[in-house]
């Protein structure tokens, strides 16, 4: 009878995500997270029950994973591994439990794959894999991140370790000093990776809201050579002697203009033109070298055949080039990340802001997070105008006033079908979207209208 | 008229959810009354002297860094003590804890008649007040793993949202110049009737000439929020 309940389960997934491919178009939801919440009802410890493949790589973090496991995803794939992950980064319990359930053998509860690589939001890892544990684990960073769901990075770094293994293999980033504590605290086998000192580190932080001014271990104030971004760098504890130390992978001699980086001593293509990119490149590495690919084989799939960068479609609006940068609300180093992106980009630009809803997840309107994004850096010559759009455009609007912006140069828009006329008749300079999920498909819509587009 | 010194108590400590923001509203408001100000950042390394200053301001920190402040501000009780009365302490989030009896078992600067206790599901929610010193509503948010007992001096009285505890209908103290609230927004930034209420009442105390600025774009947002989500003055 209880193999009855597994098979069903399985069987019940299956048929949900076919009906879902099936009605995508009328009810508008992709399938990747209802058929998972039907079969675990069904059978609520199926996942325990499956037989996985000999490597469950999770990769987790407050921002990177997505990237990290795409890249990770490409170079296995590459070498002729069957690889199950999560391409449309639905990163929850009943998103994976769909995804693993799809690709099971109803029969034998075998999962069809050499290697399962999954993305894993910080607060899932222990559900998902509570009797059957992962081999490996990335963690990208711990930042402030969604506070209304995560609280803050105390809380989540508790999270993480509360779910590892004492037989995971942890492939972790000392350049934060939240994660580097993983090395205290872990029994098994880790392997670390950082990015040595490069030509815009800072020698002091941005702001005072950086996450790690002291040592997670004695609470002294850490000393930093230098700071990547936010409290990613180098730093030591003169307490205690906690410190980054050396690391099993550095990244070096980076150049983003002809987009190359070594690890070690491997020359490695960067997908993208931004340092944030030398991170997941950097993970994506260390992981396949530690689960026993060659450099070699690695590279090839690094820098022959390369990874098609994620970055959205370039529009045109009247002969202005358009990119639409999605920015994740509520995790100020990821806003960070796309600020210094805009800012190192020549010319003139102009920047639409804002948001409906402050996440896709929750209907709460904490805005506090607006003043742990550094919008400061966006005072800057370059910038002509910046849209503010949204149901909270005043907040925003006010945001970016207390950074010392212009008032001339910030534009209210109470309408928000009418930024593009707007931005057509008062800016200057390519245009970026620097909004949430719910206005980037606003003006996506504005923009595949085909009033607007033009190439 | 002399320079207004400004504190910001364990900047890099206590800095959880934008609370920077405060200072930000603060040092904008006391500019466009056109006087002068400092601002010193001070934390565990430093000597704080609590005479020098005028205004202390300590936002939200994690439970571990609530922690170390503690222990840390201890040793200045005697000094707090003396000058409670006289300065305006604007303590948001957690902060404003560490001036009660207790945190947990541990003492605290026992200046104010309470104890505060950490709850298992942390508080996570819009808050809409009233408060006796205003006639307009005070909002924010609130995320918060602690509850306290205060029963006296609340600066606010619930219309929607989280109390001190979840018995009370009341949140936050009110003394004197000392005005402690869990509640993060930032606070002094999403409600500039309160923040034009603090600095009024400072510079009437102080013999200031005191300047009614309305049309800030902080009230625009504000009365936008407040259209937008339809909030009540009432409950």
């Amino acid at each position: 009878m209880i193999y009855v309940k597994y098979f069903l389960s399985i069987i019940t997934n299956k048929i949900l995500s076919f009906g879902c491919k099936l009605t995508k178009h009328i009810f508008k939801k992709d399938g990747s997270v209802t058929p998972g919440y039907f079969a675990t009802k069904l059978a609520p410890d199926i996942l325990d029950k499956l037989i996985y493949p000999k490597t469950i790589i999770g990769i987790t973090g407050s921002s990177g994973k997505g990237s990290t496991t795409s890249l990770v995803a490409h170079i296995l794939e590459g070498n002729g591994y069957k690889v199950i992950w999560n391409k449309n980064g639905s990163n929850l319990y009943n998103a994976a439990a769909t995804l693993l359930l799809n690709n099971t053998n109803p029969f034998t509860k075998k999962i069809n794959a050499d290697i399962l690589l999954l993305e894993l939001d910080e607060s899932f890892i222990k559900k998902i894999f509570n009797k059957v544990k992962l081999t490996h684990l990335v963690v990208t960073n711990i930042t402030r991140d969604q506070p209304a769901r995560n609280g803050h990075p105390d809380i989540i770094f508790d999270k993480i370790a509360s779910s590892i293994d004492k037989n995971t293999h942890l492939i972790i980033n000392i350049d934060d000093p939240i994660v580097a504590r993983f090395s205290n605290i872990h029994k098994g086998k880790i392997t670390t990776y950082s990015i040595a000192k490069y030509k815009t580190d800072i020698k002091n932080p941005l702001s005072h809201t950086i996450d790690a001014a002291y040592c997670p271990l004695c609470n002294n104030a850490l000393k930093y050579k230098f700071y990547h971004y936010g409290h990613l760098g180098d730093y030591t504890c003169p307490n205690c002697k906690f410190g980054h130390g050396h690391a099993d992978y550095l990244a070096k001699d980076i150049d983003l203009d002809k987009q190359f980086m070594t690890i070690n001593r491997a020359i490695v293509h960067l997908n993208k033109n931004v340092f944030f990119c030398c991170y997941y490149t950097l993970a994506a590495y260390a992981l396949c070298k530690e689960i026993g690919l060659s450099s070699h084989d690695i590279q090839t799939f690094l820098n022959d055949k390369v990874m098609p960068s994620k970055r959205m479609k370039e529009y045109h609006l009247l002969h202005r080039p358009l990119e639409m940068i999605e920015s994740k609300n509520e995790n100020a180093l990821s806003y960070l990340q796309t600020i210094n992106y805009i800012k190192s980009e020549r010319g003139k630009k102009t920047i639409i802001l804002g948001f409906d809803n402050v996440s896709r997840r929750y209907s709460y309107n904490d805005l506090s997070w607006l003043y742990d994004v550094d919008f400061e850096l966006l005072n800057d010559s370059s910038i002509d105008k910046i849209f503010c759009i949204g149901r909270f455009r005043y907040d925003v609007y006010n945001r970016l006033l207390y950074a010392g912006i212009p008032k001339e140069k910030l534009i209210l828009v109470d309408d928000v079908k009418n930024v593009l006329n707007l931005v057509k008749k008062k800016s200057k300079g390519k245009i970026y979207t620097m909004v949430c999920f719910d206005m980037t498909a606003i003006i996506k819509k504005l923009l595949e209208g085909g009033k607007y587009e033009n190439n | 008229m002399k320079i207004i010194k400004i504190a910001h108590l364990y900047y890099d400590l206590m800095n959880l959810y934008g609370e920077s923001g405060n200072i930000l509203a603060l040092t904008t408001a006391l500019k466009r009354q056109g006087v002068k100000f400092t601002v010193s950042y001070l934390t565990k390394k430093d000597k704080i002297d609590f005479g020098k200053y005028d205004i202390f301001y300590m936002g939200m920190g994690s439970e571990k860094n609530q922690a170390v402040v503690l222990e840390d501000i201890k040793r200045y009780k005697t000094e707090i003590k003396k000058n409670i009365k006289k300065k305006v302490f604007i303590m948001t989030g957690n902060s404003y804890e560490l001036f009660g009896k207790r945190i947990d078992d541990i003492e605290a600067l026992d200046i104010f008649n309470f104890e505060s206790k950490t709850v298992r599901d942390r508080i996570v929610k819009e808050q809409v007040y009233k408060t006796y010193i205003l006639d307009y509503p005070v909002i924010g948010f609130q995320n918060r793993s602690s509850v306290n007992d205060n029963e006296e001096n609340h600066l606010f009285e619930v219309i929607d949202g989280n109390a001190d505890n979840n018995k009370s209908r009341y949140e936050g103290i009110h003394i004197n110049n000392f005005y402690g609230t869990y509640t993060i927004g930032p606070l002094l930034i999403r409600n500039p009737h309160l923040l034009d209420k603090i600095i009024k009442d400072y510079f009437e105390t102080n013999k200031y000439p005191y300047k009614e600025i309305k049309n800030t774009p902080d009230y625009q947002a504000y009365h936008a929020y407040i259209k937008n989500f339809n909030i009540k003055k009432e409950n």
